[in-house]
């Protein structure tokens, strides 16, 4: 039976072929040109890196000043201080584990200085940053958790980097210049494929770091601190010293730079960990800290994420305006399917006249809706495929190729879970601009049709 | 040909012409926006730089060194860059055309209500000039005594000559002449006399972005500051040298160890980068809009197309009755357009209601009647053009065939 149907779906398509050609080519722009930008929208708001990464929060506690503004949002508030930073990751807290992150620029060579030296934009942070991100190694591993606390003169670095520096050979145990200091390669990164830079809260989508620095190391060489400052409004202008400066005066002022990520094994030590930021900051206020009223955040990373997306107007405009255009597309297929039914006044009043059931016709030609809607939605994933590729080409040329095209093309790709809605998304559209043209055409009256044969 | 015999053959089709309104209301909305944004994002875009970019080098380093000795270090890059064949003039630089992302404040007088001129402010040599390879319209160039060197917090006594382009000049001195006027760079700060106006040329992307892209001054000087900044080097080369001496500047620039050259490029290179962003962006988007028309234009091109073969019977009795070809082109033509001319105007209300209640959502575009106007003319033109093929089918019906 279906069979049958299927075979007199293809039938009335060949019977009218300019008009289903028009609307399956509707359906199919409309749909592609929604799912390329759809698409780009589902990828940026997953995990900005792998699966098991859903359980980290970043952990933020309002230290201001008593005057400054109110801050409702997460995404507004500064990072934390060094000194909570470390009180909590020294504490025994209830999260699985956390770890601190701020950026650096590091002047890299080898040791023995025989290339030209490479500015390496860097993170320095502590050992758990490997094992919460699950960072993938090609040689060697991340630092133990006693050399990061005795400050040893270790790193780890990307491939990318350990291609410049050594050509790509084993570096495990070489070393290397970072500005004035000598370290020594502890691990090599393979490709790590991130969808922005989190960890900082930039949610970046370039160059990707280089080098991770151990934070007690970091402390010791002074690196400049090129990471997000924020401070009250009477400590901007130390500005320069917070950035350049002996790195002790960012440590010990009040201004939030240091991102704290904890990583929790269930919900209900998410909520442990909020008692206990509670607890903390009181345990603060006593010694005449944090001089406003308690407002913490314990928000998932992906929560931050979608926050840094909705400040993207550019990319606002671009939803919209596919809305609009899978609008203009609908409002065409509907109109293309009412001229192609319409054609059919004939063949539906004798085939009724003759006896053929109206729910008959309509099942049948919603077969056929069907079909259209099944070709169109093929036919718009090969247009979404297509957009995807010419605006990945449009990004690499506006930003002057200066950014490794890995970083940024899984963006600009399709999945099964996309492939699967454009489908059901181009059938059902179909069906709901069909509806009314093929409601119309089978309650026609047949007789006073015959009549004029 | 009146109105009423139009609207009586819609009232027929109804729903048709429902859709036809609502499709070509939300293509212009959708189309407007598209050219609200691109207009913005296109403005001034890739003007005339004033400059023969492809012979300019710039070389930015910086030492990573504690305590270098900057300033031997600056004449003995001057030199060796000066050496390379085919480099015919260099200068310190503290920032390069299409780069100059410092943008200041200059003022003709003091006091707290003096008016601000927005201006990038260049320090470079005296070789200035010939670097840029932009003329001197009045006044002189400046001596090499008058170029000052020296570590920023040293520094007490800044340069008391300046020059300024002409843009500037017709800014702060409109029907004035500039020349031996005074220019304070810097707020309430030492003053400098005008000695110099030269042609304009590109500073940056900021500039670019409000409309002032010619706003420059350039003040002798070369300042630098521990583990802050180090002047680059901006090179004139000889024609079709730039390529090749890329590598004999990135050399020369290492021969002194403990810094870093971040930046080392033709100017060509600069220039693509300030206009590919919003070139780019403009191209999809007009991209799209030609999409949406084309689609829009195929569908309605379909329903005329649907009307026509719908109406046989009925062109066929008008022309027995004695309608000409030209009256049933005509009424398809002027039908079309009825539907046209009520789609636009309710899209323009919904254009206009959504860029008014929604500011932010226009993008980078602000709300403008003008390319409103533009886009519906087009859609006009474009819908008659559809149309035009199944109204021409629909004349040549025979009268004969189908009273028959």
């Amino acid at each position: 039976m279906l069979a049958y149907n299927l075979q007199l779906a293809w039938l009335s398509l060949r019977q009218t072929p300019g008009l289903s050609a028009l609307a399956v080519l509707a359906i199919a722009v409309g749909l592609g040109i929604l799912m390329t930008i759809q698409a780009q929208s589902y990828q940026m708001r997953s995990l900005p890196v792998g699966e098991d990464t859903e359980n980290i929060y970043l952990v933020q506690m309002d230290n201001r000043d008593i005057d400054a503004q109110n801050i409702e949002e997460a995404a507004q508030l500064p990072s934390l201080s060094y000194r909570d930073a470390i009180n909590l990751l020294d504490s025994d807290t209830p999260a699985q584990q956390q770890t601190i992150v701020w950026k650096t620029r590091g002047i890299v060579n080898t040791r023995e200085q025989d290339i030209n030296p490479v500015r390496a934009p860097a993170v320095v942070t502590t050992h758990s940053f490997f094992s919460m991100f699950n960072t993938p190694f090609l040689y060697g591993s991340g630092w133990s958790e006693e050399a990061g606390r005795r400050g040893d003169a270790v790193v780890v670095i990307t491939r990318r980097l350990n291609n410049t520096l050594f050509g790509g050979e084993d570096s495990v145990g070489r070393q290397i210049t970072v500005i004035n200091a000598v370290a020594t390669v502890v691990g090599v990164l393979d490709e790590w494929t991130i969808k922005s830079q989190f960890y900082d809260r930039s949610f970046f989508r370039g160059f990707s770091d280089d080098i991770f620095i151990p934070q007690e190391f970091a402390a010791s060489m002074n690196l400049p601190r090129y990471t997000q400052i924020q401070c009250a409004p009477a400590e901007m202008r130390r500005m320069a010293a917070f950035r350049l400066g002996d790195i002790q005066t960012i440590m010990n002022s009040e201004c939030g730079w240091i991102n704290l990520w904890a990583e929790f094994d269930s919900e209900s030590s998410v909520q442990d960990y909020r008692d206990f930021m509670f607890r903390y900051v009181e345990e603060q206020k006593a010694l005449g800290r944090f001089p406003r009223e308690q407002n913490n955040f314990l928000e998932n990373i992906i929560e931050h994420q979608n926050a840094a997306l909705n400040r993207d107007d550019r990319f606002k405009l671009y939803q919209r305006l596919a809305w609009f255009f899978a609008g203009v597309c609908l409002l065409n297929t509907i109109v293309i399917l009412l001229a192609k039914y319409i054609r059919k006044t004939k063949e539906v009043a004798l085939r009724r006249a003759l006896g053929a059931k109206r729910n008959t016709l309509l099942g049948q030609y919603l077969i056929e809706l069907m079909v259209i809607g099944l070709i169109g939605g093929f036919l718009g994933i090969a247009v979404a495929y297509l957009g995807l590729q010419g605006m990945l080409e449009v990004y690499m040329y506006g930003t002057d190729y200066v950014f490794p095209r890995s970083a940024v093309n899984q963006l600009y790709s399709l999945d099964w879970k996309l492939i699967q809605n454009a489908l059901l998304i181009g059938i059902s559209s179909t069906i709901i601009a069909g509806l009314y043209p093929i409601w119309k055409v089978c309650n026609i009256a047949p007789a006073p049709q015959l009549k004029t044969e | 040909m009146g109105i009423r015999p139009l609207l009586l053959s819609l009232k027929q089709n109804k729903f048709i012409a429902l859709m036809v309104i609502l499709q070509i209301a939300l293509t212009l909305a959708a189309v407007s926006h598209s050219a609200f944004s691109t207009s913005a994002l296109l403005k001034d875009w890739n003007v005339a730089s004033g400059l023969d970019e492809q012979n300019l080098i710039v070389s930015r380093a910086q030492f990573f060194v504690d305590n270098p000795d900057r300033e031997s270090a600056i004449v003995q890059d001057l030199e060796n860059l000066s050496r390379l064949p085919g480099v015919e003039y260099v200068t310190t630089a503290n920032q390069i055309p299409f780069a100059a992302n410092s943008v200041s404040n200059v003022y003709r007088e003091t006091g707290d209500d003096a008016q601000r001129y927005l201006a990038s402010v260049f320090e470079l040599n005296d070789a200035a000039l010939d670097v840029l390879g932009v003329e001197l319209v009045a006044g002189r160039n400046f001596y090499p005594n008058e170029v000052i060197r020296g570590e920023l917090s040293a520094t007490t006594e800044y340069p008391s000559v300046v020059m300024i382009s002409e843009a500037l000049s017709e800014e702060m001195f409109p029907g004035e002449n500039a020349l031996g006027k005074t220019l304070w760079p810097v707020k309430d700060n030492q003053p400098a006399e005008i000695i110099g106006i030269y042609t304009n040329y590109m500073t940056g992307e900021i500039l670019n972005g409000v409309g002032k892209s010619y706003n420059s001054a350039i003040r002798p000087m070369a300042l630098w500051s521990a583990n802050r900044f180090d002047p680059g080097y901006l090179m004139r080369v000889e024609p079709g040298a730039a390529e090749r001496l890329l590598e004999d500047a990135r050399t020369a620039i290492y021969r002194l160890p403990g810094r870093y050259l971040y930046n080392n490029e033709v100017l060509t290179r600069t220039k693509k980068r300030i206009y590919d962003g919003r070139g780019s962006q403009s191209m999809l988007m007009l991209g799209i809009s030609a999409v949406l028309i084309l689609i829009t234009a195929f569908g309605i091109a379909g329903l005329a197309s649907f009307l026509v073969s719908q109406r046989q019977k009925q062109i066929g009795i008008r022309r027995a009755l004695g309608a000409t070809k030209k009256d049933i082109l005509r009424y398809f033509l002027a039908e079309n357009s009825l539907l046209t001319v009520v789609g636009l105007l309710l899209g323009a209300a919904v254009t206009i209601g959504i860029a008014v209640k929604y500011p932010a959502l226009t993008g980078d575009g602000a709300l403008r009647y003008d390319l409103i106007l533009a886009v519906g003319l087009f859609l006009w033109l474009v819908n008659i053009i559809a149309v035009y093929l199944p109204a021409k089918r629909a004349s040549n019906v025979e009268p004969a065939a189908v009273i028959g």
